[in-house]
């Protein structure tokens, strides 16, 4: 495929000096009528505010919750005059931290029975119990909890309580490091432990790179003391990332809904993994799942034929925060107040509980990296201290980079403390790895004067094979195209960013108005969750189609929408499959009974795409047997397009879909079904999670003025190329790229929640303080989404939503360096950092 | 005759309890001081609780920082949760809902455009976007950007936002009979 030329498409997507985007296809790419096309988009509701998001429902005799925050980084509530708060106009009910309803453990009511709850909660180092006495991080919900009339008298009742509490405070460590050491005080006191070391076996650490055992905290591959002995060079090096604010906490604030009523709950939550869906129950510790309506019907003590569940519309909430025990305190506590009270009872998160949780480690990175005269990389070495987070599950560097080089000889190590600060989930997320992948790959590139991206190239391939000639042979073997993703990603983006006119060697440009330039270049595999995931045969997913009278259809399937214009993708993949027309098919995301993957992991479409497929796939044959039966033909003879079934020899002879089923109603009555396993068959499944190659490149290039003067860094433009394998709706991928790349120049600039050393108190935690970027920080980007057709979903699909957010960050970290040749070793690049790196600080 | 009174609204002579009266998107309503709504309601309360306007949203919980809740007071883009309902007796008032029944283009190329993901903030950008496209129908880009500076997306669709408002300016414009940028 090598020289040919690619097909660049321009989607009516108005162009500004801010935005660019376009599909690189290859002219032998399959053509399709409705997916990668311009579609209106399906959720346009929300444009005129009916869509309804969590604090926009209103139930009958609603009660409104909420609790008390701690102000102390770590401290235990004593004792609480609950009668005082029971006592105020409009407080309905009062629980304190003593009642045994609130806890997970030991629960009266079968809490713990639950099953689930106990990796979620307690092996995990997160939050133990829904509403502890004792606070192990400021803002978390701790102490009292408060049913009121109103939310006036909520807040009321709970700035009220703050003063009938007696506290005790307790000694802290909010310092990764300090934590660490054998005289720091205990964080987490209720864990009963010494120390504040983790032990990921007692943990559970997750299997989640199959090549990392279970419970590991170090993992070698191949020999790495050999390969820094073969090695012509090596440089070592520390980097520091410091917290920032899981995004969904700083839009929507947090609320659940639970109404308990004459033995059926009603659930409105905001949950990304709303029931069991089989993933990942193949491996031997499966990660936590949030609380699906098993557990709820679990802890209100409710078969499950008597739960509904309502997944409102997100506000921005990407990433996996149902991975988080933290995310399912809202909703135990609305059913136990609704239990309690028997009304529906909404529990609102308050800023300072949410906007604490970490959307991206923390971490302090240690690197030894060998390397020869031509860019081989030859042995890599991480030793982190990071958050238990996404990272937990990892290890920084034994993931995205073991996956997409070819070096051969690694040596991970991780220790994860407990401190004083609250727990991570994921969002868009990257540091641990992508972060870690490019500063090996930059600081390689520094030292040898080489070109950055000719070192990626020099190291592409997957588990220490490189990618030519061993793995094209395995790309063919499995039924794969045998493109070569990141040299297309390089390709396209060099071209867009005229990168051979502009890089330069670090320091060595020096503009008329004094700034620095600087241009940066990193790179990853796609975000996907591993591919190995993607294959679980255990996956319950499933989805359903009704077909109406007036032509009409209806996909079925319970899932979270968080943004991506899920529907409108969803019927476009239907509606090529299936000739029913786009604007005839609808989605139900709240039917009950089907469930499809969730969109945590950028993983989602990697699976729906297979579901939507098979689903279309399955309609249009329904049709065509149908309408055969009613025309006196074979169902070869006839087709299906634009929602009207017709014979190919004589398309004058025709049914349109709407009275066909109006003629034929017990034919489609029972609705057409597609399952997990039915619809993998269309798909590349690798032979066994070892063989799961990561074939997809994505790419970022930056390019920055640093004013040494200041410290300021200004972007100047941005190159965004991700090899989506497929693009199905040019609008979403497109706003998964620009949208990322807002975000990673964010985190890598300034968002940062900062911590007072001496009481352990977040000094910024509300959006008049935490930086979060305004349409005033706009930069010119331009996305192109490259198709290669190399992912695992059916048409060749891979995930597009973490990789510009991580790879921005890390692409600016290295352009910072190429303008000032010096490198800024604690992110984000703020610009006292920025003049301490240049030594003027 | 009538005069403001301490809780904020009017008294009639009479003396029975003040009312407020505003016009929201072109419908009047009035409200009991005290009754209907109280001294210190915010004006986002009032338009999601008694008029089930949904579209007033809330990320900031009331920091005025967000943009969230921006509605339209007299044409000015304003912050309903900062701004007491009391305060805008015989205002008009415009929201995103007023705008869907009359069809404006603003919606129509939010849509096209994408220019919305999760769609949480999309309204309040949509009322400082109608604001900015009164008081300058031929806005430039960086107009844009100064004149939506105050709303926050966290999905980060600027760059869409930008394509709808100066797309809307040429709808607006073709509708009065001009050419596009
Ligand atoms: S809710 Fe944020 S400005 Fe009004
Ligand atoms: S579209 Fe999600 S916050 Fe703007």
């Amino acid at each position: 495929m090598e020289g040919a030329e690619h097909r660049r498409i321009k989607r009516p997507l108005r162009e500004n000096p801010y935005l660019v985007f376009e599909q690189w296809q290859f002219p032998e790419d399959p053509e399709f009528k409705v997916i990668g096309r311009y579609v209106e988009p399906k959720d346009g509701r929300k444009i005129t505010g009916r869509e309804l998001y969590m604090r926009d429902i209103k139930l009958p005799g609603m009660l409104y919750a909420g609790w008390l925050t701690s102000p102390y980084a770590h401290a235990l509530v004593r004792s609480v005059d609950a009668d005082a708060i029971r006592s105020m106009p409009g407080v309905r009910d009062v629980l304190t931290c003593k009642d045994p309803d609130l806890h997970v453990e030991g629960s009266p009511e079968g809490l713990a029975a639950a099953g689930e709850l106990e990796p979620l909660n307690v092996k995990r180092p997160e939050i133990a119990f829904v509403l502890p006495c004792e606070a192990v991080f400021e803002g978390q919900p701790v102490g009292v909890a408060v049913a009121a009339d109103d939310m006036r008298s909520l807040y009321d009742a709970i700035l009220a309580a703050r003063s009938k509490v007696n506290w005790e405070e307790l000694p802290f460590v909010v310092d990764r490091d300090e934590a660490l050491r054998p005289d720091a005080p205990v964080a987490q006191l209720f864990r009963g432990q010494e120390t504040n070391a983790v032990d990921p076996k007692s943990a559970g650490l997750l299997p989640f790179v199959p090549w990392v055992p279970s419970g590991a905290s170090r993992w070698e591959m191949g020999n790495p003391d050999e390969g820094f002995r073969q090695a012509d060079g090596i440089v070592e090096f520390e980097v520091k990332a410091n917290v920032n604010m899981w995004g969904g906490g700083g839009v929507e604030p947090w609320a659940a809904i639970a109404w308990l009523h004459d033995g059926h709950l009603e659930l409105w939550i905001r949950n990304q993994v709303p029931r069991k869906t089989g993933l990942f129950e193949g491996l031997e510790s499966p990660p936590p799942k949030g609380l699906t309506m098993e557990v709820a019907a679990a802890v209100a003590g409710v078969p499950l034929s008597r739960v509904k569940v309502h997944i409102p519309y997100f506000g921005t909430s990407y990433g996996g925060m149902n991975w988080n025990g933290y995310s399912v305190i809202p909703t135990l506590l609305a059913i136990l107040f609704s239990r309690r009270t028997g009304r529906p009872v909404m529990v609102l998160a308050d800023w300072s509980s949410w906007s604490g949780i970490i959307g991206e480690e923390e971490g302090r990175y240690r690197f030894k990296v060998g390397f020869k005269r031509d860019g081989t990389i030859t042995a890599v070495e991480v030793r982190s201290n990071v958050t238990w987070g996404i990272a937990g599950l990892t290890m920084p560097g034994s993931w995205k980079i073991v996956e997409s080089t070819s070096i051969k000889n690694f040596r991970v190590e991780g220790v994860y403390p407990y401190t004083n600060k609250p727990p991570a989930a994921c969002y868009k997320h990257g540091t641990t790895e992508c972060l870690v992948l490019n500063e090996v790959f930059s600081r390689v590139a520094a030292a040898l004067g080489m070109d950055p991206t000719e070192l990626a190239l020099r190291n592409d391939g997957s588990m220490g094979l490189p990618m030519h000639p061993d793995l094209d042979e395995i790309k063919a073997a499995q039924g794969f195209p045998v493109r070569d993703s990141l040299r297309e990603v390089v390709e396209a983006g060099k071209r867009a960013i005229d990168w051979d006119h502009k890089w330069h060697r670090p320091g060595a440009m020096r503009l008329p108005n004094g700034n620095y330039h600087g241009i940066g270049f990193a790179w990853c595999p796609e975000w996907q969750v591993a591919p190995w995931h993607s294959v679980s045969p255990d996956t319950a997913f499933q989805v359903g189609l009704s077909l109406n009278e007036d032509g009409t259809a209806v996909i079925r399937g319970l899932r979270a929408l968080v943004g991506n214009h899920e529907p409108s993708t969803y019927a476009q993949i239907v509606a090529e499959e299936s000739g029913l027309r786009y604007e005839d098919i609808e989605f139900d995301h709240e039917f009950q009974d089907a469930v499809l993957s969730p969109p945590s992991g950028s993983n989602g479409l990697v699976w729906n795409s297979a579901l939507m497929k098979e689903l279309g796939m399955r309609t249009r044959q329904k049709l065509l047997e149908v309408a055969g039966e009613h025309m006196g033909k074979e169902p070869g003879e006839l087709d299906v397009k634009d929602g009207v079934i017709y014979e190919k020899a004589n398309p004058g002879n025709s049914i349109s879909v709407g009275s066909l089923v109006a003629k034929y109603r017990e034919h489609f009555a029972g609705g057409i079904w597609a399952t997990g396993r039915s619809a993998l068959k269309g798909t590349l499944i690798p032979p066994s999670p070892m063989e799961a190659h990561s074939w997809g490149r994505q790419a970022a290039f930056v390019e920055v003025e640093v004013d040494p003067e200041t410290g300021r860094i200004e972007v100047k433009n941005v190159v965004i190329v991700n090899d989506v394998g497929r693009v199905v709706n040019p609008g979403s991928v497109a706003g998964q790229q620009y949208g990322g790349v807002y975000m990673g120049i964010s985190r890598a600039l300034g968002e940062e929640i900062i911590y007072d050393p001496n009481t352990g108190v977040k000094l910024n935690d509300t959006l008049a303080w935490y930086y979060v970027p305004t349409i005033a920080d706009v930069y010119p980007v331009h996305a192109i989404a490259v198709e290669t057709g190399l992912g695992y979903g059916a048409y060749g699909i891979m995930g597009v939503g973490e990789d510009p957010a991580a790879l921005t960050r890390a692409a600016l970290r290295s352009a910072v360096h190429n303008a000032i040749g010096r490198w800024v070793n604690e992110d984000p690049m703020t610009p006292d950092r920025v003049l301490r790196a240049l030594g003027r600080a | 005759m009538s005069s403001a009174n301490a809780h904020g609204g009017r008294q009639d002579s009479s003396g029975s309890p003040g009312v407020i009266r505003l016009t929201v998107n072109g419908k009047r309503y009035e409200f009991k001081v005290g009754v209907d709504v109280m001294p210190f309601t915010a004006l986002r309360e009032l338009l999601r609780d008694r008029l089930g306007l949904t579209s007033l949203k809330e990320m900031c919980e009331g920091e005025g920082v967000c943009g969230s809740c921006t509605v339209l007071v007299d044409g000015r883009p304003t912050l309903s949760c900062l701004t007491l309902a009391v305060d805008c007796d015989g205002k008009e008032i415009e929201t995103v809902e007023g705008l869907a029944e009359s069809g404006h283009p603003l919606l129509e190329a939010f849509s096209r455009n994408y220019a919305y993901q999760c769609g949480y903030c999309t309204p309040g950008f949509i009322m400082s976007a109608k604001a900015l496209l009164d008081r300058n129908p031929d806005p430039s880009y960086e107009d844009i950007v100064r004149g939506l500076s105050g709303n926050i997306c966290r999905c980060g669709t600027y760059a869409a936002i930008l394509s709808a408002t100066r797309e809307a300016a040429d709808a607006l414009k073709a509708r009065r009979g001009g050419g596009g940028l």
